[in-house]
C-alpha cells in the first residue's frame, strides 16, 4: 500500500473509534457497571453481542465506555505534553545559550529514567486516579516535542524569511507562532500520533496494575487484568479490550509512519515509549 | 580507549547524582503526610510518630537528604516498612531473577531481529523486508500485559509446552522472555534493516565484492560491523526500557524479580523498597547506556575521535 492509502486506512479507523467513544452512551446497550450476577461469564447472546464479563456487566458497553478513557487520556496526554514541550522547545531553540543549556539538562534528567518507571513510581507515589497518570504523563511526554522543536527553532532561527521577519519589526513570539510553528506543524503531528500511541499504551499498562482509573469505570487495561482470572473458562474476557487497544495504537504508529514517509521521503521509527 | 572509557565513565556520575536526587524526592511528591498515608488514618498518634522518627522524615529536609546520600554511599536504603528486611538485601535477592528475563527477553530480540533485519535490508520489498515491517509494527503496537495472557493461552494452556507462571527452572522464562522481548525486537529489526542498508550502499562494499569477496561475506563481515554501533546504542537504551517493562511482564507471569516487588510494595504502600526498585532500575539504565557508548566505541574509532577534543 502507498503511503497515502495506509493514512487513509488508518485515520477513517481511528475515526470510527473515536465516534464510537463519542457515541458510547447512546451505542451501548446496558450500562457499562450494571451487574447482572446470574449471568456470569455469559457467552454472547442477542442481548450482550460479546458476552457478560466475571459480574454480569455487558463487555460491549464496558468495551465503548473504556475506549473513552484510554482515548481520553490519549489526547489530554498529547495537548498537554505537546504545548509544554513546544514552548520549552521554542524558548531553548531560538534563546539559545545558556537559558537552552539549562532546558536541555532538565530534559536530560528525565531521560534518564525508562519512561514507564517513572509513570510508575510517580502514579504509585501520588495514588492511582486518572488526573495523576495524565499528569506523571505529561511530565514524562513533553521531552520528545521539546527535543523536536528546539531542533527545528534552531536551524529556521538562521533562515532567511525568519530574519526578513525580525528586520520588518516582529518580535520573537511573533515569529514563533506565525513563522517556525507553522513549518514545524507536519513533524508534530507524526510526533503526536506516535506520543498519543505511547500514552495510550502506558495508560492501559498502568490500569493493568490497578494505578489508573478505579473500578467500577472500565478501562482497557483493568479489564484485561480481571479477564485473566478466566483465561480458561472465558478467554475473551482478557482477549478483547487488549485487542481493541492493539489496534488503535498500531492505527496511529501506522498513521504516524506514513505521514514522516510522505514528508521525509523515509519511515519514521516508531518510538515505544522512552 | 582507556581514556575515553574514563572519562565517559565521569560523565555518567552527575546523572546517577540527579536520579538519586529524583528518587529521593519522589516521597515527598506524597499528597499529604506520607506517613498517614502508610499508617491509615485510624493510626495511633505515637505509631505514627515513631515511624516518622525511623524514615528520618522529622529532620529538616537538607540532613534528610545528606542521610539518604549517605546511606546510599553504604549502599544502605532503608528497611521495607512491613517486613523490616533491608531494601538492599530484597533488591539483591530479587535481581537475578529479573536480569535472567532482561537478558532473556533481550537474547530472543536479538534472535528475531538481526537475521530478519539483516535479510530484509538485502532485498527492499522483498518477503522479508514485509515481515520485519510486521514485526516493528507488531513490536510497538501490542501490549506486554496482553500479550503475556494471549502467549499463556496460546502455549502455555493450548499446547501445554511450556510453565506460565512462577520460576519452575529455564522453561519457565521462556513465555515472559517472549512477551518482553518481542517489543525490542520490532525496535531492532528496523534499527538493523536501516543502518545495514545505509552501509551496504557505501562504496566499500562495492570495492569488496570487486576484489570478489561474496555477497553474503562482504554483508555480515564488512557491512555488519559497520553498521552496528547505532544497533548497540538502541540494545543499551532498550535495556532500561526492559526493567521498567519487567514491572509489568513479571506481574503478568508471577515471575519471582523486582518488578513484583514494586508492585507489591506499591500495593502496601511500603515506600523504601518502591524507591529503592526504581534506584535500582534507573541506575542499571545508567550504566547500560555508559556500556552502549564504551562497546560502540570499542566497534568504531572514531566515535573515541570525536570526543576527544
Amino acid at each position: 500500500m502507498s503511503a497515502a492509502a495506509r493514512l487513509r486506512a488508518s485515520a477513517a479507523l481511528l475515526a470510527l473509534v473515536l465516534l464510537a467513544a463519542v457515541l458510547a452512551p447512546w451505542l451501548a446497550p446496558r450500562a457499562p457497571s450494571a451487574l447482572d450476577l446470574d449471568r456470569r461469564l455469559a457467552t454472547p447472546s442477542p442481548q450482550h453481542p460479546l458476552g457478560q464479563d466475571e459480574l454480569g456487566r455487558d463487555i460491549l458497553s464496558r468495551l465503548l465506555f473504556g475506549a473513552r478513557a484510554s482515548l481520553a487520556t490519549g489526547l489530554a496526554v498529547v495537548l498537554l505534553a505537546g504545548a509544554l514541550g513546544t514552548i520549552v522547545g521554542g524558548v531553548a531553540g531560538i534563546a539559545g545559550g545558556r537559558t537552552d543549556a539549562l532546558l536541555m539538562r532538565l530534559v536530560d534528567v528525565v531521560l534518564a529514567f525508562p519512561g514507564l518507571l517513572l509513570a510508575i513510581a510517580l502514579v504509585a507515589m501520588l495514588g492511582p486516579a486518572l488526573s495523576h497518570v495524565v499528569l506523571a504523563l505529561v511530565l514524562i511526554g513533553w521531552v520528545g516535542y521539546a527535543r523536536l522543536v528546539r531542533g527545528q527553532a534552531a536551524r529556521l532561527r538562521e533562515s532567511e524569511f525568519v530574519l526578513a521577519a525580525r528586520a520588518s519589526g516582529a518580535g520573537w513570539v511573533r515569529v514563533f507562532l506565525a513563522h517556525v510553528l507553522p513549518n514545524l506543524a507536519p513533524l508534530l503531528l507524526v510526533q503526536a500520533s506516535l506520543s498519543m500511541a505511547g500514552a495510550m499504551l502506558a495508560e492501559a499498562s498502568l490500569s493493568f496494575l490497578g494505578l489508573g482509573l478505579q473500578p467500577p469505570t472500565p478501562s482497557w487495561g483493568a479489564m484485561v487484568n480481571a479477564g485473566r482470572g478466566h483465561l480458561l473458562d472465558a478467554p475473551h474476557l482478557a482477549l478483547l479490550p487488549g485487542l481493541a487497544l492493539c489496534v488503535v495504537v498500531a492505527c496511529l504508529n501506522v498513521a504516524a509512519d506514513a505521514l514522516g514517509e510522505r514528508l521525509q521521503g523515509r519511515r519514521a521509527l516508531p518510538a515505544a515509549l522512552d | 580507549m582507556l581514556r575515553f572509557a574514563l572519562r565517559r565513565a565521569l560523565q555518567a556520575l552527575p546523572i546517577a547524582w540527579l536520579v538519586a536526587t529524583l528518587v529521593f524526592s519522589l516521597l515527598h511528591v506524597v499528597p499529604g503526610d506520607p506517613v498517614e498515608a502508610m499508617l491509615g488514618e485510624n493510626a495511633a498518634p505515637g505509631d505514627v510518630a515513631a515511624l516518622r522518627a525511623r524514615l528520618g522524615l522529622d529532620r529538616p529536609l537538607v540532613e534528610q537528604y545528606g542521610r539518604f546520600l549517605a546511606g546510599l554511599a553504604r549502599a544502605d536504603l532503608g528497611a521495607s516498612l512491613r517486613s523490616g528486611t533491608p531494601v538492599a538485601r530484597l533488591l539483591a535477592e530479587r535481581w537475578p531473577a529479573t536480569l535472567a528475563l532482561a537478558l532473556t527477553s533481550l537474547a530472543i530480540a536479538l534472535a528475531l531481529a538481526l537475521p530478519l533485519g539483516v535479510l530484509a535490508a538485502r532485498r527492499a520489498g522483498g518477503a522479508a523486508d514485509r515481515a520485519a515491517s510486521a514485526l516493528a509494527l507488531l513490536g510497538a503496537s501490542v501490549p506486554t500485559f496482553w500479550l503475556g495472557p494471549v502467549l499463556i493461552l496460546f502455549f502455555g494452556i493450548g499446547l501445554d509446552l511450556v510453565p506460565v507462571s512462577g520460576n519452575q527452572g529455564w522453561a519457565s522464562v521462556v513465555l515472559p522472555g517472549l512477551t518482553l522481548g518481542l517489543g525490542i525486537a520490532g525496535l531492532l529489526v528496523r534499527m538493523v534493516r536501516v543502518a545495514l542498508g545505509e552501509e551496504l550502499a557505501r562504496p566499500y562494499v562495492l570495492v569488496a565484492l570487486a576484489r570478489g569477496v561474496g555477497g553474503w561475506s562482504a554483508t555480515l563481515r564488512h557491512a555488519l560491523r559497520n553498521a552496528m554501533p547505532p544497533v548497540i546504542t538502541m540494545v543499551a537504551l532498550q535495556f532500561g526500557a526492559l526493567l521498567a517493562g519487567a514491572v509489568v511482564v513479571e506481574t503478568v507471569f508471577s515471575w519471582p524479580g523486582i518488578g513484583r516487588l514494586m508492585v507489591d510494595a506499591i500495593r502496601f504502600r511500603d515506600y523504601p523498597v518502591v524507591q529503592g526498585v526504581v534506584l535500582c532500575i534507573a541506575l542499571g539504565y545508567v550504566a547500560a547506556n555508559l556500556a552502549a557508548d564504551l562497546a560502540s566505541a570499542w566497534a568504531d574509532p572514531r566515535l573515541r575521535e570525536r570526543t576527544r577534543r
